[in-house]
C-alpha cells in the first residue's frame, strides 16, 4: 500500500521568545506521517472479529437467569457445605496434595532442563558479525537451521495444552504422576524457552559488545552479560512458570495423571459435593503458599545487593595491593 | 609488525543507507597514539566499531593486526583479535549486576575457556584477583572491588573499563570518547594512563575525543574526519588553521547572543 499523504506540522514562523529566534524556513525538517484511511479499515475488522466471536460462542446473560439453571445451581452449592473433613478423606488429600506439589516441581525443574538450550538456540543473533557475509554460508547456514528447529520445537511444545500432552504421555509412560511430569516438562519448555530467548534478545547489544569485545565467546557473554542483566527476570517468570504448572498439576488429575485432580474428577462424576469442597479448599491452600514462598524468594533475589554470588577476597591481599599507589604495569601474560 | 591498523578505500554504508565512512585510507604503526576529532556523526565511531569487527565494511579493504576483517575472518579468528584489542566506550562500559572485580575480569575472557570463567563468576583465583586489584589501583578505584558496577558514577564506571582494558593486555586500545564525561581532573588521569601504557608497555592507542585542548596536547597525531571522509591526518600543529566542524552545521544560525552558535560552542 503506497500512502503518500505526509503533513508539515512545524510551521515556519519567528518564536514569541525573547532572545530567541531561529528561522526554520532555511532548515530541512522531516516530515510526520499523516492519517492513514487504512488504518480505519483495521479498526473495523477488530470490532467485526469481537462481535463475530462474542456471536459465535453464544455469549449472553439470559442463562444466568434461566430457572432450571438456578435451581441446579443452588442444590449445588447447598451439597458443598459442609465440607468432608473426616480423618481418613483428609489423609488422602494430604497425599494427592504433596504428589501435585511433587508433580509441579519435578515438571518446572526438567522444562527448565530442556528449555534452557532450546532457548538459546532459538535467541535471534544480533550483530553484523553474526550475518552470513560475516561467519561463512556454511556456518550460517548451520546456526539458521537450528534457530528455526528449536523455533519450530518450541511451537509445537507450546501449542499443545498441558491435558493434550498428558492424554499422549500417559500412553507412553503409562498412569500416574510420572504421566504428568512428562506433560508438564514438554508444555513448559515450550514457554519458558520462548520467554528465555526473547530476554536474552532483549539485553542491551550495546552491553553485549562491551563484553564481546574482550574476546568473548557467545557462551561466555551468556555468562557475563546476559544472564547478570536479567537474572531478576528470568527468575520470576521461571517462578511464575512454576505457580501456573501447580494449577496445572491438578487439572492434569482429570486424565489419571496423578495428583488432587484425579479424586476431584471422582468426586464430581460421584456428585460427593462435601469432598469437592474439601479438595478445592487445598487447591486454594496450596496455591497460596506458592505464592508467598514464589514472594519470599523473589524479594530475597531482588534485594540482594549482588544478583550474582561474588564472595569477598581475603582482605590482605586487596589491602597489599591498594597501598602499592601506581604499581608497575601489569606484565605480559 | 610495524602497521597495526591499515585501511583501503573503506566505505561502510549502514542498511538504511546512510553512509558511516567513505574511502577512509589510513595507516596506524605499531606504538602510536592517534587522536581521532571530528563533529558527531562523522563517522568516529563507526570507525572504531569497524575495527574491533563489530561492523565490517561495504567496500575496501580493512586490516588489524595482521587479520583482514572481511567474510572470510571466522568465529576464532575474530576472538583471537579482538582478545588483543581493548576497549572504553563512553558509556555501556560496565554490566550493572556484576562487581566491580568481575567487571574487570571481562577484560580475560578472551583468553579463558567457558568452564574457568563460569567459575571465575563464583571464585576469583588469587592471581586473576592480584592483576584485576593492581590494574583497579592503576585507576585509584580498588575500593570499589566488590561494588555492584551500577553503584558507581558515570566516571568510575569509564574508569572501571580502563581497568579493564589493562587487565587485557592489549596491542591495540581503542577508547571512543573516553574523557566526554568526566571532569578535567579525571580527563588527565585517564589520558596519562593511555599515555603511559603507551610509552610503557607500546601499546598502540586510538582515542577519539571531542575536547580539541586534551587532543592536542596528548596525540601526537591527529586524524580529522568530515562527513565520513578523512579530511586531515598530520601533527597537532598543522591543526592550528583547519576547521573541523562541519559547514553544514553552520546553517543553524542563532540571530540574537541569547545562544552561542553551535561552533563556537564545540570550540571551547
Amino acid at each position: 500500500m503506497i500512502e503518500t499523504n505526509e503533513t508539515r506540522e512545524i510551521k515556519v514562523e519567528k518564536s514569541r521568545r525573547p532572545g530567541l529566534t531561529v528561522d526554520l524556513s532555511r532548515l530541512d525538517l522531516p516530515a510526520r506521517q499523516g492519517f492513514r484511511y487504512s488504518n480505519l479499515f483495521i479498526v473495523g475488522a477488530v470490532l467485526f472479529v469481537i462481535w463475530y466471536s462474542a456471536n459465535g460462542s453464544k455469549v449472553s446473560i439470559e442463562p444466568f437467569f434461566d430457572a432450571g439453571n438456578q435451581k441446579q445451581a443452588a442444590h449445588f452449592i447447598e451439597g458443598l457445605f459442609p465440607p468432608d473433613f473426616s480423618p481418613e478423606f483428609l489423609s488422602t488429600v494430604w497425599r494427592l496434595t504433596v504428589e501435585t506439589f511433587q508433580i509441579s516441581v519435578a515438571g518446572t525443574v526438567f522444562a527448565i532442563l530442556f528449555g534452557f538450550p532450546l532457548g538459546l538456540l532459538a535467541m535471534r543473533q544480533r550483530g553484523e558479525e553474526t550475518s552470513r557475509r560475516a561467519v561463512g554460508t556454511g556456518a550460517w547456514l548451520g546456526r539458521t537451521s537450528l534457530y528455526y528447529l528449536a523455533r519450530t520445537i518450541l511451537n509445537l511444545a507450546r501449542a499443545v495444552p498441558e491435558l493434550i500432552w498428558a492424554l499422549i504421555a500417559v500412553v507412553f509412560v503409562g498412569l500416574g504422576p510420572f504421566a504428568g511430569v512428562v506433560a508438564l516438562t514438554i508444555h513448559s519448555a515450550g514457554i519458558l524457552g520462548k520467554l528465555y530467548a526473547e530476554i536474552f534478545e532483549a539485553v542491551d547489544q550495546r552491553l553485549v559488545e562491551t563484553v564481546r569485545g574482550s574476546g568473548a565467546t557467545e557462551l561466555q557473554t551468556l555468562l557475563f552479560a546476559r544472564i547478570p542483566l536479567t537474572l531478576p527476570v528470568l527468575i520470576s517468570y521461571t517462578m511464575f512458570r512454576w505457580e501456573c504448572n501447580m494449577r496445572a498439576a491438578t487439572v492434569l488429575g482429570f486424565v489419571a495423571a496423578g495428583g488432587l485432580g484425579t479424586e476431584l474428577r471422582f468426586s464430581m462424576s460421584t456428585f460427593n459435593y462435601p469432598r469437592i469442597t474439601t479438595l478445592v479448599l487445598a487447591l486454594i491452600i496450596l496455591v497460596t503458599l506458592v505464592d508467598l514462598g514464589g514472594q519470599f524468594l523473589r524479594k530475597r533475589i531482588l534485594d540482594t545487593p549482588e544478583t550474582v554470588a561474588c564472595r569477598p577476597q581475603p582482605a590482605s591481599l586487596v589491602k597489599k595491593a591498594a597501598l602499592a599507589r601506581l604499581p608497575e604495569p601489569p606484565e605480559d601474560n | 609488525m610495524a602497521s597495526v591498523v591499515r585501511t583501503q578505500a573503506v566505505r561502510k554504508v549502514y542498511p538504511n543507507g546512510g553512509v558511516g565512512l567513505d574511502d577512509l585510507s589510513v595507516e596506524i604503526q605499531a606504538g602510536e597514539l592517534v587522536g581521532v576529532l571530528g563533529a558527531s556523526g562523522a563517522g568516529k565511531t563507526t570507525f572504531f566499531r569497524l575495527l574491533n569487527g563489530t561492523l565490517r565494511p561495504t567496500e575496501g579493504k580493512l586490516t588489524v593486526l595482521d587479520k583482514e576483517l572481511d567474510g572470510r575472518l571466522g568465529a576464532s579468528n575474530l576472538r583471537q583479535l579482538r582478545s588483543q584489542i581493548a576497549l572504553v566506550n563512553q558509556h555501556h562500559n560496565v554490566i550493572g549486576p556484576l562487581s566491580v572485580l568481575q567487571n574487570v575480569l571481562i577484560g580475560r575472557l578472551g583468553r579463558v575457556g567457558f568452564w574457568p570463567a563460569l567459575t571465575g563468576l563464583f571464585k576469583v583465583s588469587a592471581s586473576d584477583l592480584q592483576k584485576a586489584t593492581e590494574s583497579l589501583a592503576l585507576v585509584g578505584l580498588t575500593d570499589k572491588l566488590y561494588d555492584r558496577a551500577d553503584d558507581l558514577s558515570g566516571g568510575q564506571q569509564q574508569r572501571v573499563a580502563i581497568a579493564r582494558a589493562i587487565i587485557q593486555n592489549p596491542a591495540l586500545l581503542l577508547a571512543d570518547e573516553p574523557i566526554a564525561s568526566v571532569d578535567r581532573r579525571n580527563a588527565t588521569l585517564i589520558l596519562e594512563i593511555f599515555q603511559r601504557l603507551n610509552a610503557e608497555l607500546g601499546v598502540t592507542v586510538i582515542m577519539n575525543l571531542h575536547q580539541l585542548d586534551f587532543a592536542l596536547h596528548y596525540c601526537p597525531r591527529i586524524l580529522v574526519l568530515k562527513a565520513g571522509r578523512l579530511a586531515y591526518d598530520g601533527t597537532p600543529a598543522g591543526l592550528a588553521d583547519f576547521n573541523i566542524y562541519d559547514e553544514d552545521e553552520e546553517k543553524i544560525e542563532l540571530e540574537s547572543g541569547a545562544f552561542q552558535p553551535v561552533r563556537s560552542m564545540l570550540d571551547d
